[in-house]
């Protein structure tokens, strides 16, 4: 008999510990970035595409544990399977079948990847994505003259498994003036049965909208934080006035610090806006969120922000707390930070693929659930799909959300789900 | 493609009515009948639901049944034991139900139960010693056995049940404090437990030392 090899596992990064206490049916912490093709897919053949893919990702391939003191990655030898998608999207599957934090499925034409955010970010993840695409389009189109591997960045399998958190932490730097968040506007209303979630995605023209935006001197980002802020107070009572609406961005961190790393790299900015206090006009709220975002991007301020995230990590009394109480102290933790969130909104960016294969892909496109409102941005070529979930049966926010970019006179193609018909 | 004339958005999909305001939706001319984006997932329907809703009812009127005889007939306080039945029953099947998916950390839990309901049983009814005598030493041994037996029949992965053996062997020494401090007055079970543990100890550091330390570090990492 030979012995079994130990095998490989990997420590939870910092933004990845939240995650396992703090995810629940109604947000289950899975996101999912889809691609519309132009044909209608073929399992096999994405099959075998993700095959190729996963020995591009083979730190992916792992499970969730619970350790004494802290939950952690553990190399699996569960092959992916992909299936056609039979479940409502963003199900808790790491969960409930024991098995990988991350499933492939396809829909029509539309080829999906759900992602557990313990194991990733939304970088990880596109990377994830684009090399099964490529992949996918090498087979089916084998004319085609790239190479799959320049999707990749140049990193090592070590380098794309490392906790980039860990590498950058300390260096406080001085005199960073933080402002205490107050306790935020929340949507209410009845949800949906089930925990399940409305998908309201627009899709419209990159150029346009850029040009809309520099109009109004706003970058993409901020001009659309700024519309679902209008649209959010739309719906508000005068009573609700009296509390900001506050929309949490993540910061992309790999934008500041040299990180070549799949995992989760990223932090959090709250953009506020009091209506009572700074104006109602789209004018007045772009100020706001340009002033925000100013403020928060400052290098040293992200810095200060990532140092005291870690510091929780890295104090010694709490490391050798065990995890079930540990648990019980995030939970709280994660409800008390929460109450400071109206909505989320996640620009992912421009996705480029290599240019052989442009004409053959339709779209990307992004969202998680959420037990608030969530939107989710993401552009490929010249389509610019923002993507609106929420648990929510009421959909009077996306109304006012889509119209106000309608009366931009931009052109918006809308698809979403159908909840109606499943109760 | 279909439009809403009131939000001047086009919309995919076979919606009769625009997702956004639910007004009605204006077909193009030359409209082909789209597919919706997303598959239709119906809502989940509960199989064991009702049984779950009798068995609580059962519960509850065999609860009351019990304590509304005993009033009336008077006498000794026997109701008390079918109250703690019922709770006990229950205890064991919430914990059953909730670990389903993981048949080891699930006989652990259970095995757990059993100990200290035992040991309070004993308690209540008059220290006679038995749950320290059989119960927690036979109950030991059987699930050593059965997670030995359940790991091959399963062919469940060394580092999957690594920790939940290294967890019982544990338990399974305790009885041998039992033994030292004459808290039991047979010790042929206890003797036995502790004897199977060790054994097992032995085997599971000869074949598995390596993946054994390697899981107790993952485990406890800090």
């Amino acid at each position: 008999m030979i012995d079994s090899q130990p095998k490989a596992w990997y420590k939870l990064d910092n933004a990845a510990k939240i995650f396992p206490p703090t995810s629940s049916k109604s947000d289950t912490k899975v996101f999912r970035f889809s691609c519309e093709l132009n044909d209608a897919i073929d399992p096999a053949t994405l099959q075998s595409a993700l095959d190729a893919a996963i020995d591009d990702f083979a730190g992916f391939r792992c499970t969730l544990k619970r350790g004494m003191f802290w939950y952690y990655l553990e190399q699996s030898d569960i092959m992916p399977r992909v299936h056609e998608e039979d479940t409502p999207p963003c199900s808790m599957f790491y969960l409930e079948r024991k098995g990988l934090l991350f499933e492939v499925t396809w829909y029509g034409k539309r080829i999906n990847v759900e992602i557990y955010h313990a194991l990733t970010d939304g970088t990880g993840a596109v990377q994830f994505i684009k090399t099964i695409v490529a992949h996918y389009l090498k087979i089916t189109h084998p004319e085609t003259q790239f190479d799959v591997g320049e999707i990749d960045y140049d990193a090592s399998d070590t380098q794309k498994m490392n906790d980039s958190f860990n590498k950058y932490y300390g260096n406080e730097p001085k005199h960073v003036k933080r402002t205490k968040m107050p306790t935020a506007h929340k949507l209410r209303g009845a949800k949906e049965p089930e925990w399940r979630f409305n998908i309201i995605e627009g899709t419209l023209s990159v150029s346009n909208f850029l040009r809309e935006a520099h109009n109004l001197d706003a970058t993409m980002t901020t001009l659309v934080t700024a519309l679902l802020m209008q649209a959010i107070f739309g719906e508000m009572s005068v009573r609700e006035r009296k509390r900001p609406v506050i929309i949490t961005v993540p910061v992309n961190l790999r934008n500041y610090f040299d990180s070549k790393s799949n995992r989760n790299f990223f932090g959090m900015m709250y953009i506020k806006h009091d209506f009572n206090r700074d104006g109602t006009t789209l004018t007045d709220i772009i100020a706001s969120v340009k002033a925000c975002f100013a403020e928060q991007l400052n290098p040293d301020y992200v810095r200060h922000r990532m140092n005291k995230m870690l510091a929780f990590e890295h104090n010694p009394f709490i490391r050798i707390v065990p995890l079930s109480l540990k648990n019980i102290v995030m939970k709280s933790v994660y409800h008390m930070s929460v109450r400071m969130v109206t909505a989320q909104l996640s620009n992912i960016g421009k996705i480029t693929m290599p240019s052989e294969v442009k004409p053959l892909i339709n779209k990307f496109s992004l969202f998680t659930p959420t037990e608030r409102a969530q939107v989710c941005i993401c552009s490929y070529e010249d389509t610019l799909t923002i993507t609106f979930t929420s648990p929510f049966v009421s959909k009077d926010v996306q109304c006012r959300f889509f119209r106000g970019l309608a009366d931009m006179g931009l052109a918006v193609e809308i698809t979403a789900n159908d909840l109606s018909k499943q109760k | 493609m279909k439009s809403c004339k009131k939000c001047n958005v086009s919309v995919n999909g076979s919606f009769a009515r625009c997702p956004l305001c639910q007004h009605a939706l204006t077909p193009d001319t030359d409209s082909k009948t789209q597919d919706m984006t997303y598959p239709f997932v119906p809502l989940i329907k509960h199989k064991h639901i009702f049984l779950y809703r009798m068995l609580q009812l059962c519960s509850f009127a065999a609860v009351v049944i019990a304590i509304a005889v005993n009033y009336v007939l008077g006498g000794h306080r026997w109701s008390l034991f079918a109250v703690a039945g019922v709770a006990c029953m229950w205890l064991g099947l919430i914990v059953g139900v909730r670990k389903r998916h993981n048949i080891l950390k699930n006989l652990a839990y259970q095995m757990n139960i059993v100990c200290l309901l035992a040991v309070w049983w004993d308690l209540f009814t008059g220290w006679r010693g038995w749950s320290i005598d059989y119960v927690i030493p036979i109950t030991f041994m059987s699930v050593i056995a059965a997670t030995t037996i359940l790991v091959r029949v399963l062919k469940v992965q060394t580092d999957d049940f690594i920790i939940y053996l290294v967890l019982l062997i544990f338990y399974g020494i305790i009885p041998s404090v039992f033994i030292v401090t004459g808290l039991c007055t047979i010790t042929i079970p206890s003797m036995s437990c502790v004897a199977v543990s060790l054994i097992s100890l032995a085997a599971l550091l000869i074949f598995e030392g390596r993946n054994m330390a390697a899981e107790l570090r993952r485990r406890f990492h800090l």
